[in-house]
This record gives C-alpha cells, sequence and structure tokens, in this order.
C-alpha cells in the first residue's frame, strides 16, 4: 500500500472492515458511472472529508501526485486531441480550446486542435484516477492488511483455500523481499554489477539472482505445507474466524449512506443524466 | 476513439476479461487432457503451499527491477510463468492471477482498481498459453506468445477505453517487459528442472 496503516482513535478507524470495503466500492461504483468533471470533483470532495475525519497523512502523496499529475495532464490533452464525447448539455462539444502546435510554429501550425467536449472528459477522468486512488490510499491506512484478507476469505462461496493464499502470501512478501535483497547483496559481493552492461547481460545477471530465489521458495512451500499439515489443514471444511465481525451503528449508517449513494447515483444517471457530461 | 472511462468503456472490458478466462479454460483442458502427469493438478496441501509462496514471490518481485531500454522493468509476472511450465497451468494460473492481485495491491492500485480484475484474467490467460505453447513448439515461441498475449489483453481493454494514441506510448516498455518477465521465467524453469534430474557428485561412481 503507498500509505501505511496506522492503528488510530478516529470515527473511521473504529468502523467495522466491511463497512470500509462498502465505502471503497461505492466511490469506485461512482466514480466509473460519472463522467461530469464537477460531479467527480464533489466525489474526489467526500473522499477527501473521508481522509481528513480519519486523520490520513496527505503529505506522504506528494511522491505520487506528483508523478501522476505529469501523466493526468498527458492524458487530458491526449483526450482533448482525439476525442469529443456526443455531450448532452453542451453546446458546442467540438469548439476548439487551443492548439497543441500553435499558429506561430512555422511549417506546421496550428496542429492538434484540443476541444471541449475532449478536454472535458479528459478532467473527468483525471478526476476518476486521482479518487480511487486516495480512496484506495485512505482505506489502506485505516484498515489493517489483516483485516483486509480476513474480508476475502469472508467472501460468500469463496474457498477458504482462496483466503489462506491471499493471506499468507501477503504475509510471506516482506519475508521474500528481504531474501531477495541478501541474493543481490551476495551477488552483488562477488563483484557482480547487476545495473551495468547491456540489457541481455543485465537480465542474465538478474536470472542468477531468480534462480536461487525460486529453488529457495520452493523449499518454503516444502517447509510450509508440512506445517499446515501438522495443524490438520483441510481436514474439516467447517472453520471459525478468530475475530467475529460485529456491526455498530456507525457501521450501518455508513453502510446505508454508501449503498443509497450508490443507488442514487445509478437511477440519476439513468433517469435525468446526472453526473453524464 | 475510444469507448471512454465509464461504465460503457469497463463493461465492454470485463467482456473482454470473460473471454480471457473462456480461453484460458479451453486451453488448460486441452493441456491437462493431453499431458495428465505435468498439467493435471491435486490441490493437496502441497500445492496450496507451492501456490501462496509463489505467490508472494510474485507480490515481491515488483522490487526486482531492471533498467530496461525504454523504462524500468519489475519481475512481477516471472513467478506466474515459471509455475506454469514447472506445476502445471491451474498452478500457474492460480499464482500468476493472485500474484498480479498482489503486486497491485502492494503499489497502491496505482494502475487503476476498476481494472485489476481485467489484469488478473489477463495474466491468467497468457501463462496458460505460454504453457501451452512451451509445451507444443518450445521456449522461444512460447516467449514470443506470452509476449504478445500479455501486451494484448494489458492494453487492449485500455485500447477500448481511452483509444490507441495515448497505448502507443506505453507500447514499447509494455513489450519489453513482458519479454523480461517470461524470459527469466522460463529460463528459471529450464534451469531447476535440469537440476531436478541432474545426478548429484555423490551419486556418481
Amino acid at each position: 500500500m503507498i500509505v501505511e496503516y496506522e492503528s488510530k482513535d478516529t470515527p473511521v478507524h473504529s468502523l467495522d472492515p466491511r463497512a470500509k470495503i462498502v465505502w471503497l466500492l461505492a466511490v469506485v461504483l461512482i466514480s466509473v458511472i460519472w463522467s461530469d468533471p464537477v460531479y467527480l470533483a464533489g466525489l474526489a470532495a467526500t473522499v477527501v472529508v473521508f481522509g481528513a475525519v480519519a486523520g490520513f497523512p496527505w503529505g506522504k502523496l506528494k511522491g505520487l501526485a506528483a508523478f501522476l499529475i505529469v501523466v493526468t495532464a498527458v492524458i487530458t490533452l491526449a483526450q482533448g486531441v482525439t476525442y469529443t464525447p456526443a455531450v448532452a448539455h453542451l453546446s458546442a462539444p467540438g469548439r476548439v480550446l487551443f492548439h497543441l502546435i500553435p499558429s506561430w510554429v512555422p511549417g506546421v501550425g496550428p496542429a492538434l486542435p484540443v476541444r471541449l467536449g475532449g478536454f472535458l472528459y479528459g478532467i473527468g477522468m483525471t478526476f476518476k484516477v486521482f479518487t480511487v486512488l486516495v480512496a484506495v490510499a485512505v482505506l489502506g491506512y485505516v484498515a489493517s492488511p489483516s483485516e483486509i484478507v480476513q474480508l476475502i476469505a469472508r467472501v460468500p462461496r469463496m474457498p477458504y483455500q482462496v483466503g489462506f493464499i491471499v493471506s499468507t502470501a501477503w504475509k510471506f512478501v516482506p519475508v521474500i523481499q528481504l531474501q531477495i535483497r541478501s541474493l543481490m547483496d551476495a551477488h552483488k559481493s562477488r563483484g557482480v554489477e547487476l545495473e551495468r552492461g547491456s540489457f541481455t547481460e543485465r537480465l542474465r545477471k538478474t536470472s542468477r539472482v531468480v534462480s536461487p530465489l525460486f529453488a529457495n521458495a520452493l523449499f518454503m512451500a516444502d517447509t510450509l505445507a508440512l506445517a499446515m499439515e501438522s495443524r490438520a489443514f483441510g481436514s474439516s471444511r467447517r472453520f471459525t474466524f478468530l475475530r467475529p465481525y460485529r456491526f455498530k451503528p456507525l457501521d450501518y449508517v455508513v453502510t446505508l449512506v454508501c449503498l443509497g449513494a450508490a443507488a442514487a447515483s445509478i437511477v440519476g444517471l439513468a433517469v435525468r443524466r446526472l453526473g453524464a457530461l | 476513439m475510444g469507448l471512454g472511462q465509464g461504465a460503457l468503456g469497463l463493461g465492454v472490458s470485463y467482456l473482454l476479461a470473460a473471454g480471457y478466462l473462456v480461453l484460458m479454460w479451453v486451453i488448460g483442458r486441452h493441456l491437462s487432457a493431453r499431458y495428465p502427469d505435468e498439467h493435471r493438478v491435486r490441490w493437496d496441501t502441497r500445492t496450496i503451499a507451492r501456490v501462496t509462496i509463489l505467490a508472494a514471490v510474485s507480490g515481491a518481485g515488483a522490487m526486482i527491477k531492471i533498467p530496461g531500454p525504454a523504462t524500468t522493468i519489475a519481475l512481477d509476472a516471472a513467478a506466474g510463468y515459471f509455475a506454469a511450465v514447472f506445476f502445471g497451468w491451474p498452478v500457474g494460473a492460480t499464482v500468476a492471477a493472485i500474484g498480479c492481485f498482489l503486486a497491485n495491491a502492494l503499489g497502491g492500485f496505482a494502475s487503476w482498481l476498476p481494472m485489476v480484475p481485467v489484469y488478473v484474467a489477463g495474466m491468467a490467460l497468457t501463462v496458460t498459453l505460454t504453457a501451452f505453447l512451451a509445451k507444443k513448439a518450445g521456449v522461444v515461441p512460447a516467449v514470443i506468445a506470452g509476449t504478445i498475449t500479455n501486451t494484448l489483453t494489458c492494453l487492449g481493454p485500455w485500447v477500448v477505453m481511452i483509444g490507441l494514441p495515448l497505448m502507443i506510448a506505453i507500447l514499447p516498455s509494455q513489450i519489453i517487459g513482458s519479454a523480461a518477465n517470461a524470459v527469466i521465467g522460463l529460463a528459471v524453469a529450464g534451469v531447476l528442472r535440469t537440476a531436478q534430474h541432474r545426478r548429484r557428485p555423490e551419486t556418481l561412481a
């Protein structure tokens, strides 16, 4: 996750993990069905408020935001040049705002016109991407990884093995990362320069790090299988969870508001084109 | 011109993802019927443990970076290719799917959360097709097919949604990244298989 989980005493942290996931899914759903930048800006504002209530450390998003601003600026301009949606309430979606290559460029200008409909659509896309990204970061901050993987395991009809695989794999990632670092250090201590040489040489050097990593992984898998069998993994299809989840009044409120907002946005779009560009 | 990043574009992308899964199932069924020793898997504790650890390798593989000609390449898909060739397509497809989800989750779903199911289905199809071609035609055609499939399954839905021009800019880094993962995954599978069958010095003479 971009921002690590922190255990805090805020109303958002104290929510049931299922209520937090419903909030995220509602944000994702609404961001997908709306395309009007004004509506999407409103949705982004609600995510910011949710994060602010949770005491989200906004400064940690700086690096990612700087990168994404460049990417989304490119997307917005490219959409402006290439895409003009059939717009319902804009009088002239094909109106040219400006040219990417202005008229004063001799020989080629003016060229690549940025049109109003496409430009607004691009801004909407930027909001979609940012809103979901921030919502995921806020979720990562307020819900611990074990809560999230437990939720995956509790999905109805999901085989419990899948929940086990995801939760255990998640916990093994830092162990594997440590192994990768050790293997790279071992190679570097023997004078191997992993960043030097042509691309093919770098690929060959990397495969020498990856081979022992995979061999170690298979060894670890055998040990894990032994540990699982010694605890009778799979002997019974019925299982219980260590921490049972229980909804509190605030969880009901958050869940109902999120589901209501998602339903209202779908109905509003279908009936009155609310949220559509 | 694309369908947009809204309900229509995403809906078509999910239909494509469903198509990937159907195609994977068809290819996989053929592999399991034709090569039952290698591609019919019993989901016992050992297999689940292997899938778990290889999915973790896939998730952690995002931190193995190779500076490439167009961009830095992360080895987050190599474990899926390796598992498909070494343990059979069901294991490979599961490792690729869960590994892809984990790698995306650890990166904060920076490549847009609603598209993750499409990437997951695309990776599962890619490694299954690669295992199929590795068996039928050899490693080089498998790497080429894996690279093309991975590129098409990842970028195809984006072309549907936002059109071709933006995707052309991403194409070189995507192709190089896919190829590097396929080459390393299949190479390591080959090395470990050889090591498995080689007689140890103490058993010689």
